[in-house]
């Protein structure tokens, strides 16, 4: 019989414009965490709000999913029509699409690492938390530091501007290819941004080894046990096994690194099931042939992350020249693959914007990227379709199916995140484990499930809201009787 | 210089479009020659900052997540007052007073926090996908909307209240 429950622990990230999101920790007699539940908030309605719509409409309303990551949606959604019309873009369109989401990957990578990640490494994760911010990289790295990601923002926002035909919700992607060419004035100054890029990627990357991996203290917090978790990995690669942003077969590879499964996007429901917790509506998807054994990691359990570290353990090696050297050196410093300690997922990042920038510059330098056949027309009837391209959260997947009209008769998105819920839930238990021991809640427990977050920079309601603030947190400790005996909270308003 | 007016939101999650309609009203009713710009605009922290980047004046149109009996009120405050006034959160970016500091310290040309206005409906149905907002947040857009012109100071070429809802509602705007 299991300990009875003495206390229970609520973490509550109240968000107003996001929704509310709640973690509760369950100890046991001992006082040791026993069990944790992770609950957000789930944007309601959307297959039926699609449902009876032309399957055309989908890559303008699914980019209107996310505030964050509208042209992920913009370039699933384009995919799964490409399959649905049965109309295969011409080479130009592919290579278009593929710059567009290059450019988009610069300006995703680099604001998470500068706003988010980074600052708890960069700053420090024992920093004031007023100073852990972008303002404190600027203090700390310098003045030019933040001009450097403003103008990459900057830059890359107008290269998708350029590309995708309007700024926040692009809508050049069509079944079939794109919209529009891009003519050679306009691939100078995409071609001039790339390599902006790849400096400034460059140089990420040594802001990196500077602060971070010169300091023991920091190579220790990442090596830890607390944020350590030997999951399956997943992730787009092309034909030699290496990391690809837009398009390919979907790899997932076993805790021991070795191949478990490749198959192509639309054979997903073959190999991926979804678990349904009972005090939860979120689904926790899982390795099919593998089973689900709960919030556990290793070999026997489904389990599996979809990550910039997934991306990485999940190929065989970059695309790119620099990407594919920085990757030879992760593995070096971190003890070989594949590496389970979800802080590097920062550095993990950063090599994939090396590899964005350098594949951004490789399509910007193509003789055929200008070329104006950057479509075909659809001329077939409609069926069904899935399109599948890696979000900067996690493999994102779009499946549409329609009547001879084209008319959506169903529709059904795996969002970035969502591979990911069961390895967050494992990961907050892991960072509660390691600050809560007899009943008694250390202070840094705030700043543990924090950063076991940002790791894996979670989209909580894949929803496009505004008015951004930091993320608010509440810890409850309750007695066996419900009553709170403590309570700490960070950004709550009151 | 010119006041930059933004509606924040997403049309296709009911009240959270509210900031989008008030501001597409807006733009019908304003008289041709006012100083102003209308911006609609689904972004937070950094790249809202961004938008704001050479404007003396902005006024921001939003929903705020609220409890039901308060649904429809219309608040009005400055950026000053954000932090304690709203608990927003994006997990992916800064948030809005940190990203107009790195504005500032860089050196960008923004608003102060006084001249950054927010007008908000506070609004309850937020998480569901939709395009009908609830009537009680419907019926403050007119409102927002006189406010706005209050604060800009310029007479209506058409009054809001006269504008049918069925004019402004779709939920992608292309023009």
């Amino acid at each position: 019989m299991s300990a009875p429950i003495l206390q229970r622990i609520t973490i509550d990230p109240i968000t107003r414009l996001e929704g509310h999101g709640k973690i509760e920790i369950f100890l046991d007699a001992a006082g040791e965490v026993a069990n944790v539940y992770f609950q957000i908030p789930e944007l309601r309605g959307f297959e039926v709000f699609c449902l009876g719509r032309p399957a055309e409409e989908m890559p303008r309303i699914t980019n209107r999913i996310c505030g964050v990551c509208p042209e992920a949606h913009h370039m699933a959604a384009a995919k799964a029509l490409d399959m649905l019309f049965h109309a295969d873009p011409p080479p130009a369109g592919k290579k278009l699409r593929e710059l567009f989401y290059s450019a988009f990957y610069v300006t995703d990578h680099t604001t998470h690492f500068y706003a988010l990640g980074g600052p708890d490494f960069v700053v420090g994760p024992d920093a004031p938390k007023a100073e852990r911010n972008i303002l404190g990289v600027v203090a700390k790295v310098g003045l030019e530091a933040g001009m450097k990601v403003i103008n990459t923002r900057k830059y890359n926002h107008e290269v998708i501007k350029i590309i995708g035909g309007r700024a926040i919700h692009p809508v050049a992607a069509l079944p079939g290819g794109m919209s529009k060419a891009i003519n050679e004035e306009e691939r100078q100054f995409i071609e001039k941004v790339a390599r902006d890029n790849v400096e400034f990627a460059l140089w990420s990357l040594e802001v990196f080894d500077q602060i971070v991996l010169k300091n023991s203290a920091y190579v220790d917090l990442i090596l830890s046990d607390g944020y350590t978790q030997r999951v399956y990995y997943m992730g787009l690669v092309d034909a030699n096994n290496h990391v690809n942003f837009y398009d390919g077969m979907v790899r997932v590879v076993g805790p021991d690194g070795a191949e478990f499964v490749k198959y192509a996007p639309h054979e997903y429901t073959e190999h991926i099931a979804e678990h349904v917790e009972p005090y939860s509506y979120l689904k926790y998807p899982y390795l099919r042939r593998i089973g689900w054994k709960g919030f556990v990691d290793g070999p026997d359990s489904g389990m599996y992350c979809a990550t910039p570290l997934s991306r990485l353990n999940a190929a065989d090696g970059m695309a790119t020249p620099r990407a594919q050297e920085a990757y030879e050196k992760f593995y070096a410093t971190l003890g070989g693959k594949p590496v389970h300690h979800t802080l590097a997922t920062h550095w993990a990042r950063l090599i994939e914007l090396l590899y964005a920038a350098e594949r951004m510059l490789e399509l910007a330098t193509d003789p055929e990227i200008t070329s104006p056949n950057v479509r075909t027309i659809p001329t077939e009837t409609p069926t069904w379709g899935v399109g599948t391209v890696e979000a900067p959260r996690g493999t994102l997947t779009h499946h549409y199916e329609t009547d001879e009209r084209g008319i959506l008769t169903k529709v059904n998105l795996i969002v970035g995140t969502t591979n990911n819920f069961a390895p967050i839930t494992l990961s907050i238990k892991k960072a509660a484990q390691a600050v809560i021991h007899n009943g008694v809640v250390n202070d840094g427990i705030l700043n543990m499930v924090e950063m076991a977050f940002r790791s894996y920079d979670p989209c909580f309601s894949c929803a496009t809201h505004s008015l951004p603030g930091q993320m608010p947190l509440e810890v409850i400790v309750r007695d066996a009787d419900g009553n709170i005996v403590d309570r700490r909270t960070q950004n709550i308003a009151r | 210089m010119k006041t930059l007016v933004i509606g924040l939101g997403n049309p296709l999650l009911a009240d959270d479009g509210v900031g989008v309609y008030a501001a597409r009203l807006l733009r019908r009713v304003l008289p041709p020659d006012a100083e102003v710009d209308v911006l609609e605009l689904a972004v937070g922290g950094l790249e809202l900052m961004e938008a704001m980047i050479g404007y003396r004046r902005v006024i921001l149109l939003d929903a705020l997540w609220s409890p039901d009996g308060e649904v429809g009120q219309v608040v009005h405050f400055h950026a000053g007052h954000l932090p304690d006034t709203m608990h927003s959160a994006s997990a992916h970016d800064a948030d809005l007073p940190t990203a107009l500091r790195v504005g500032r310290r860089l050196g960008a040309l923004l608003p102060a926090d006084e001249d950054i206005h927010i007008v908000a409906v506070k609004a309850r149905e937020v998480l569901t996908f939709s395009q009908t907002l609830t009537p009680a947040v419907a019926e403050a857009i007119p409102q927002v909307v006189r406010l706005v012109l209050d604060l800009l100071g310029c007479a209506p070429a058409l009054d809001p209240y006269d504008v049918p809802f069925i004019s402004i509602g779709g939920w992608d705007d292309l023009a």
